[in-house]
Formats: structure tokens, sequence, C-alpha cells
């Protein structure tokens, strides 16, 4: 299955706040959508969801205008809400059959969810009485509930522990090795990098970046080198190489200065100087940005 | 009164529709009938 | 059809489970055939020996009495039962007793029948002077009617006589039916505010908890909207229906000790064409003000705002149950007939008006 957000625009009044959005997703890899708060993320998924219809632009699954309600979607908005003084397992149900399931299949399907996420003990409960966490557990079964095609999820780890988060990724992992075609937005991108395969990153309302995260990865690390030196600040080692190097370009990183070579200078030149300059190298190789770093490139220099 | 009633209904599924997501916004009964039943327009491609 | 019956029986089995509706409903079935066997009641607990009445000290206890002649005295000391401590010799003495708080009033009593009562202090109770008046009147007259030849139970008897009266009413009969009517329209009343205000706040809080958005992704509004207030409609139904009917269960068991006329007027004509009237008006306007309730609750996003959005509903309808009582006086009136061609208002118009006249049957669409 194929995906394509194709050219969506929409305003609230007079402003508008999606400016010709255009991304796809493929089915069997998980798409993490990235963006600032605001930014335009979680108006994106709802004009999916056919929560919102948007001024112009579609969105079409393997070519055919999509009809989200045709399909067997998991759905967990950004604004968290169940019923909180009915049971927990009924409303569960109620959902799933709400879907399109049959009630010996969504009884099934709520109570393996559940139990999935250890909250056997609770089916009986009103929502009101479990806890933030478990709240948020409940809310992401709902969404996984009738083995969904399309799983779309709005901030899913917002609220999870670490430990629940490694629960939550692993069912995402499940889905994706079945086939399944997932979106999820986040800011934690640490979890993203871990799941994902492609990303969207959007900013104001525009995409900035979209397509296989291995490959952003590649090109935006391409004739980057990064170094660090035992005992040599990175202030004095940049000064030294561009003094000695002047088409280098650095930047300043968490984990030691980025190089870029602008394929001006090679590897070998600059494992020559610092040899030369008799200094113990702590770490030197290929620069791969993290998806921290992409998202702080592309995003906060437009801040 | 059977046809003010099929009236009504048709006019609270559009409310209901358009008012579900109007989240926390002030409203008034002049923007409810002029926002909900408008038509909407489809998406183009 | 499939989503619009989940909606319903999942909205209908989360209101009637509640334990406030269960509670509330047990509480208010057990008051309604209590109170409407209280005539039964009352009668077990007022059966057995009846107590002789007291003896009536009104006109002996601490009063004094002055007489114009002996006869005078002779007469009511008999009919009073006077003892020695009540008669006194002049008004004087009367004036003395009251003073010093050996008497509580006074009487001074002339042969011609007129009276004069003395109180040193008059309270709100005191009725003394009225009741030796009427006891005076009453003497006085038999001493008339003696006069002429007659008792008083000659003259009672003539004062009793009615002619015989046959009355025919070719319509309806608005002494019978007024009870009746206005009975079933505080019911109609009641149950649409009161389960309007349910249905807005139960959409108001799918907003306000946020699981709107998850029942918009998973179906349309349609069945939403039309299971949601079916729901409703049908849980205020079982409800009240549940009260009703204990109401009336109470009534029947307990009938022959409602005074007869109570019981002519709430049995009253109850003609199939009235009760057909009043279900069709009954439902139809409670099915259209729970519909305009659930569009209200869905335009606020907090519970607490509901009030303010239904008040314009509230409104429209207490007009019609206000346009109601000018149907009372003048049911073919302009007020009474626009009213009842009004859907707001015909739900609590038109069935009054079709248990007090005959309304033409295009007025009845």
């Amino acid at each position: 299955m194929q995906l394509e957000v194709r050219n969506i625009t929409k305003s609230f009044g007079d402003k508008e706040v999606l400016h010709g959005v255009s991304f796809t997703v493929e089915s069997g890899r998980a798409m993490g959508f990235l963006g600032r708060n605001g930014a335009g993320k979680s108006t994106t998924i709802r004009c999916l969801m056919d929560v919102f219809k948007q001024d112009s632009g579609g969105f079409y699954l393997d070519g055919k205008p999509l009809q989200v309600k045709k399909y067997r979607v998991g759905y967990l908005p950004e604004e968290r809400g169940m019923y909180s003084k009915h049971h927990v397992l009924d409303q569960l149900v109620y959902f799933a059959r709400l879907r399109g399931a049959s009630k010996e299949d969504a009884l099934r399907s709520a109570n393996y969810w559940v139990d999935y996420f250890e909250l056997g003990d609770f089916k009986k409960k009103k929502m009101e009485t479990l806890s933030k966490g478990n709240q948020q557990k409940i809310q992401i079964a709902q969404s996984f509930l009738n083995e969904p095609d399309i799983l779309i999820l709005d901030e899913p780890f917002s609220g999870l522990d670490p430990v629940n988060a490694q629960v939550f990724k692993n069912a995402i992992s499940q889905f994706v090795a079945q086939g399944k075609l997932v979106i999820f937005s986040s800011h934690q991108m640490g979890y993203v990098e871990e799941v994902c395969d492609d990303v969207t990153l959007i900013h104001e309302g525009s995409i900035r970046l979209t397509g296989d995260l291995q490959q952003i990865k590649r090109e935006m690390g391409e004739n980057k080198l990064q170094l660090r030196i035992e005992g040599l600040e990175d202030e004095d080692l940049a000064r030294a190489l561009q003094a000695q190097f002047p088409a280098l370009q650095t930047q300043h990183h968490e984990d030691g200065l980025i190089l870029d070579t602008q394929n001006q200078v090679s590897q070998q030149q600059i494992l020559a100087f610092v040899s030369g300059q008799g200094w113990t190298i702590r770490s030197f190789g290929l620069y791969t940005p993290s998806l921290n770093d992409i998202f702080l490139a592309k995003v906060g220099e437009h801040a | 009164m059977l046809a003010a009633v099929t009236l009504f209904a048709w006019l609270s599924i559009k409310i209901y529709r358009w008012g579900s997501l109007n989240y926390g916004n002030k409203t008034s009964l002049r923007k409810i009938f002029k926002e909900a039943l408008r038509s909407e327009k489809k998406a183009v491609a | 059809m499939r989503d619009f019956k989940l909606v319903y029986n999942y909205e209908l089995k989360q209101q009637l489970a509640k334990k406030s509706v269960i509670i509330t409903t047990i509480v208010l079935v057990l008051l309604a055939l209590i109170g409407t066997s209280i005539p039964r009641i009352s009668a077990l607990f007022s059966g057995g020996e009846p107590t002789p009445p007291a003896a009536d000290t009104t006109l002996t206890e601490k009063a004094g009495y002055v007489f114009s002649d002996t006869a005078l005295q002779q007469q009511y000391t008999g009919i009073l039962n006077l003892q020695q401590e009540n008669l006194y010799t002049s008004r004087d003495e009367l004036l003395a007793g009251l003073k010093d708080g050996a008497l509580k009033v006074g009487f001074v009593l002339n042969a011609d029948g007129s009276y004069e009562t003395l109180y040193q202090d008059k309270g709100v109770d005191d009725r003394q002077d009225t009741t030796l008046g009427q006891l005076i009147a009453q003497q006085q007259k038999e001493k008339m009617l003696a006069a002429r030849g007659l008792t008083t139970q000659e003259l009672a008897a003539i004062e009793a006589y009615e002619p015989a009266a046959t009355l025919t009413v070719l319509g309806k009969n608005t002494e019978n039916n007024i009870l009746l009517s206005m009975v079933l329209m505080v019911a109609v009343y009641m149950l649409v505010l009161i389960y309007g205000n349910i249905t807005s706040t139960i959409i108001a809080r799918e907003k306000d908890s946020k699981a709107m958005e998850l029942l918009i992704t998973s179906t349309k509004p349609t069945p939403l909207i039309l299971g949601k207030v079916a729901a409703s409609g049908v849980s205020g139904v079982v409800q009240f229906g549940a009260i009703i009917l204990a109401a009336l269960a109470g009534f029947f068991i307990s009938q022959e000790y409602y005074d007869p006329m109570i019981r002519h007027m709430l049995m009253g004509s109850l003609s199939t064409g009235y009760v057909l009237t009043y279900i069709y008006f009954s439902v139809t306007g409670y099915i259209l003000y729970l519909f305009l309730y659930a569009a209200l609750g869905s335009t606020v996003s907090r519970v607490e705002d509901v009030g303010s959005a239904t008040a314009i509903v509230q409104f429209i309808f207490i007009a019609g149950y206000v346009a109601s009582t000018f149907v009372i006086n003048s049911p073919n009136g302009g007020v009474a007939v626009a009213a009842s061609l009004i859907p707001f208002t015909s739900i609590m118009v038109m069935p009054i008006r079709a248990g007090l006249v005959t309304v033409p049957a295009w007025q009845l669409v």
C-alpha cells in the first residue's frame, strides 16, 4: 500500500496553516512525522482522518482517493480522551465495533491488547480510576484494535515511561513487520530514530524534508567528518584546522567537531596534520547526523 | 410536526458535526448556522 | 443502521445502568405509589371505634354571662350548660373579672337577641363573639319560625329543593378533562427539561473528555446523533413511564378512597382520539427538543457551559408552557390556535386543546 498526501492546504479563518503539504508513506515502513509545536502535524493528520476538510489537495491510497471509513484505520488523536465514567473493556469493544468489527472480534481484540499492555485487572474498572499513564496505554490499545491496516498515531510516546515506551515500540515493530502502514508524529527523536524507516519534517505548514531516514543521514553527512582530540578544546582545534585548511568548515557538536571538507580536503590530509601536531585522537570518522541534528539543522535555523 | 422533527434532526446533525471540533472557541447562534450549513468544498487534487 | 443500533444500544445501556438513575427511579416510583395511595393509607389509620368528640368549652371556659332577665338566663344555662362561676349579676362585675384575669371573655345578653361581648385582650384565635352570635341567631330563628307555625327542619327541607336536571355534551367537557390535561402537560414539561439537559450534557462531556474525536473518526455523525437522541429519549420514557405506571397503579388500587369528584376528573373522558393526540404531540415534540438540545450541547466545549447554551431552548419551552395556561381559558382563541400550530409550543398546547375542545383535523398534522 502507498499513501500519498498531495498538496494539502488548510486555513483557519484568515490564517493558512498548511501550504501545499505533500509526502508519501509506504506500508511495511514506519514513517516519523516530525515538526515543532504548531508546525501543522496534527492538522495534517486530522485532515487525513477527515476530522477537518482541507481547502485543497487530497489523500490517495494506491492512486485512489482515500476514504478513511472504508479501511481499518487505527487512530490515536493528540488530544486524548475516552469516556471517563465508562468501563475500560466496554468502551474498547464499542469503538472496535463502530469501526466495523463483529462483537466476537471486537471482544477478542480488546482483551488481547489490554492484556498485552498488562492492564488485565482494569478491564471492568472505570477509565477515571486508572492512572494517567495507564489511561494512555488504553488509548493506544484502542488504536490497535481490529488489526488495522493503517495506523495513525499523534504523539504516541507522550506520557509513557521508558518501559512502556519499549512495549509500545515492540508493538509498532510488529505492525511494520506485518506490512501495515504506520505514521506517527513525535518530538522524541530518540524513539523515532529507533523505530522509523522514513521521516517527514514539517515546519510552519511546509514540508522541509521527506524520505528514507538512512538516506537522509548519508546525504546530510556527505563530505563530513567528526573529530575529537584528547586534551584539546573544540574551539582551539577548529582554529588550528581552519588555519591549515581554509576551505574546511567546522561546526560544533556535543560528540566532537564536525568538519565539512567541501570535497577539497581529504581524510588523509587531516590525519596527517593531526599526527604532525602530535595530538592524540579520541575519535575520528564519518559524521552521521542524528535525527535530532537533522531536525535542528532544518528547523532550528528558521526559528 | 413530523416535517419539523425531520428538519431539526438534519439541522442538529450539521451543527453537531461542525460543533464537535470547535474546541474552546466562543461561538454565537449566527456563526453556528453560517458555518454548519455552509456546504464544504470537495478536495481537489 | 448498524452504527445507529450500536450507538443506541451502548448509550442506552450506559444511561440506564447508572447507579444514580436506578436509585432515583426506584425512589420516585415508591414515592408515586405511596403518594397516590395516601387516601387508602389515611382510611386505614382512621378505622376502628370513633372517639367521642371532646366537649366544646369555647363559650364556657373562663366566660362570664349577664342576662337581662331570669327566663333568658334559664334558657341559655340549659343550652350552654353554664355553671355558677359563669353567672354574673352586672356588667361592672364582668369588667372587674376581666381585669383581674378571672375571666377571658364576658357576655351581656338581652331579651331582644342583642348582645355585647367583652374582652380584656382579643387574640386572632378568639372567636367566642361570633360563636355566641351564631347560637343566638339560631335560637332567634327557631323562635320566629315557631311564631309562624314552622320548625327549622321544615325550613331546611324547603331550602334543599333542587330541580331534576339532565346534561348532554356533544364535544369535550372542559370540567372533566382539565385536571387530566394539566397533569399530562406537567409530565411532558418535566420529561423534556430533564432529558433535554441530560442529552446536551452527554454530548458536551464527550467534547470535554476529548472522546469526540475518536467517535467522529469511527463513524458518521448521523448515526451518532440519532443513536444518542434515541437512547436519551427511550431512557427518559422508561424512567418516567415507571413513575407514571406506579402512580396509576396506586390510583387504581386506592380509587374507592378518592373523593368521587376528583376520581371523575382524573378518569375524565379518556377517548382513544385524545390519547393518540397526546402521544403523537408529546413524542414528536419530545424528539424535536432532544435534537435541539443535542445540537446545542455540541457547540460548547465544557459541561459547565451547557446551561448557557441551552438557555434559549428552555426559554422557548417555557413560553409554550405559559401559552398552555391561556388555552385553558380560551381553547379556540388566537393565542391557543397559533401556539398549537408552532412545532415548539404545540407539544404543550395541542394536547390540552385536544382535551378541552374538538380540534379540526388539519390542525392535528
